[in-house]
């Protein structure tokens, strides 16, 4: 069976283990790989670094926090839609910020959809399961 | 006193004075001319005198002045009686009046004396006009200084309105950097205690899972808080548009919009007829859902709840609207906290809410320059009352 597989990108542990738990809860057979800065995000979907030898093939979607140590969401939104190989590829960013001037700037970057995660543990699973069943499994990505 | 002046203008024992000693016409005449010439001018001199002194009422020493006239006016007299004398040899007469003549002559010499060291005293008019250029200058001056005050004092009201444009500004990223960053630990709490939850009623006490249920609550409380400090702080910073407005179509708006939070409950609405105000549309239909919901939730507790909301009379140019509900109410004596920042007078068990509503109330009608206050009595319900500019 095709296993859709999900970049991961935020600095926060305990966030990205709730999203993966929330994604686990909703039987999504999705393949997570977690990456905990903007630098180590694009040496993994650029195949370098730590990264050089990965065999995988690209995440379906990547999931991008915007506030990161290093290289932010924003910058890393910026180098994955100069990109040539890369800039098709689906990105939510999924931050904490509802401010007005982020939601913007996450959309000027080239976001594919910004959604806030609510501290309701119950609203962010069902946020997550939205995001996964419209991304991974209604969303046919780019060959 | 007849007698007396008989006396005075008897001519007897004297000619006239063409008949005393031997006057050429030339000569007689000369005297005459003379006399009626002299006596003209000292007539004429105590008129402009007067006239003078009369339209200078300032001037000093004016009852030396009045001697100067009767001085003069007697001198002229003289001098008319010698001319008549030539003809009507009143001698008598004319004794009296010289008598009289050295009497005021005199008396101004002695008004005189005493003035002259004062007259002497006062300042010269150019020792004036140099004093009055002095002041001028000193004046100038004073006004140069005041300018270069008040250009000083609009650069410090500048400078200081900079300062405060820039704290607000540090004030609303701080605030809007701590509600957002302790967001994340918050959705941690509630997220890890509600997966302990899940875990736990399944083989452990109900009393963990009281507590991890107890936690999982703490944390959407506090979520709730931040959230609503949030949108105080970004509430009515700037005041949009201020337009004309009818208060009745919003009003009925923000009931219509209430309507799912009162769903089977009877609420008595009595919405009186109200007026035209100036306000931002979106801020006030703001003020109307904050102070409807808390009519609306406090009231719940009765069985017949009744609203009511109208206008009264304010000042010349403003009105004063209210809110009134027959619901838990307060004591007056806590009024005041009312309007404060999570300020409540009521425990959360009671009924919900941050304590943000009447705060923000409170920021949009000040921001329009307006005031808000209310009045209460503990289960006799609340009123809330504000006023806005009252649209012409």
């Amino acid at each position: 069976m095709y296993q859709a597989r999900v970049l991961l990108v935020d600095d926060d542990i305990d966030d990205a283990e709730l999203v993966i738990e929330c994604l686990r809860r909703a039987s999504m057979s999705a393949e997570i790989d977690l990456v905990t800065d903007g630098v180590e995000a694009l040496e993994y979907l650029n195949r370098r670094g730590r990264y050089a030898e990965r065999l995988t093939r690209n995440p379906a979607l990547v999931l991008l926090d915007l506030k990161m140590p290093k290289l932010d969401g924003l910058q890393v939104l910026r180098h994955l839609k100069r990109d040539e190989l890369l800039k098709r590829l689906p990105v939510v960013v999924l931050t904490s910020s509802a401010h007005e001037l982020d939601v913007l700037a996450g959309y000027n970057g080239g976001a594919n959809a910004y959604v806030v995660k609510p501290v309701d543990f119950h609203d962010l699973a069902e946020v997550i399961v939205g995001i996964g069943r419209f991304w991974l499994v209604g969303n046919h990505p780019p060959p | 006193m007849p007698d007396v002046i008989r006396a005075l203008f008897d001519t007897g024992g004297f000619p006239a004075r063409w008949y005393c000693g031997v006057w050429s016409a030339q000569l007689g005449w000369l005297h005459i001319i003379s006399d009626v010439l002299v006596f003209g001018a000292y007539m004429a001199i105590p008129c402009l005198l007067f006239y003078f002194t009369r339209r200078r009422p300032d001037l000093p020493f004016l009852p030396v002045f009045w001697l100067f006239c009767a001085f003069i006016a007697a001198c002229g007299a003289t001098h008319f009686i010698e001319a008549t004398i030539f003809w009507w040899p009143a001698y008598r007469l004319s004794g009296v009046a010289k008598l009289l003549t050295a009497a005021v002559s005199w008396a101004t010499v002695l008004a005189l004396i005493p003035v002259l060291p004062r007259a002497l005293a006062l300042p010269g008019l150019a020792k004036v006009n140099t004093d009055l250029e002095a002041e001028i200058a000193a004046r100038r001056a004073a006004e140069a200084e005041v300018k270069v005050l008040n250009a000083d004092l609009e650069e410090r009201v500048a400078e200081r309105t900079q300062q405060l444009t820039e704290a607000n500004r540090e004030l609303e990223g701080f605030t809007y950097t701590v509600a957002h960053d302790l967001r994340a630990p918050l959705r941690h709490l509630h997220g890890f205690s509600t997966l302990l939850l899940d875990d736990l009623t399944v083989d452990r006490g109900d009393r963990l899972a009281h507590y991890a249920e107890r936690i999982a609550n703490g944390a959407l409380r506090m979520g709730a808080l931040i959230d609503d400090l949030l949108a105080f702080t970004c509430t009515g910073q700037a005041l949009g548009q201020l337009e004309r407005l009818d208060v009745n179509p919003l009003v009925a708006e923000v009931v219509e919009e209430l309507a799912p939070s009162t769903a089977g409950r009877h609420i008595d609405w009595q919405i009186g007829r109200l007026p035209m105000v100036i306000a931002d549309r979106a801020l006030l239909r703001n003020v109307w859902t904050n102070l409807l919901s808390n009519a609306i939730k406090f009231s719940a507790q009765r069985a017949a709840a009744r609203i009511e909301i109208g206008a009264q009379p304010g000042g010349a140019d403003e009105v004063t609207l209210y809110v009134r509900d027959n619901g838990a109410g307060f004591e007056m004596e806590y009024a005041d906290q009312l309007f404060g920042v999570f300020r409540r007078l009521h425990r959360d068990a009671e009924f919900d809410g941050t304590g943000i509503g009447l705060a923000t109330v409170r920021r949009i009608i000040e921001r329009h320059g307006g005031r808000v206050w209310a009045e209460g009595c503990v289960d006799a319900g609340a009123t809330v009352y504000f006023t806005l500019k009252a649209a012409a």
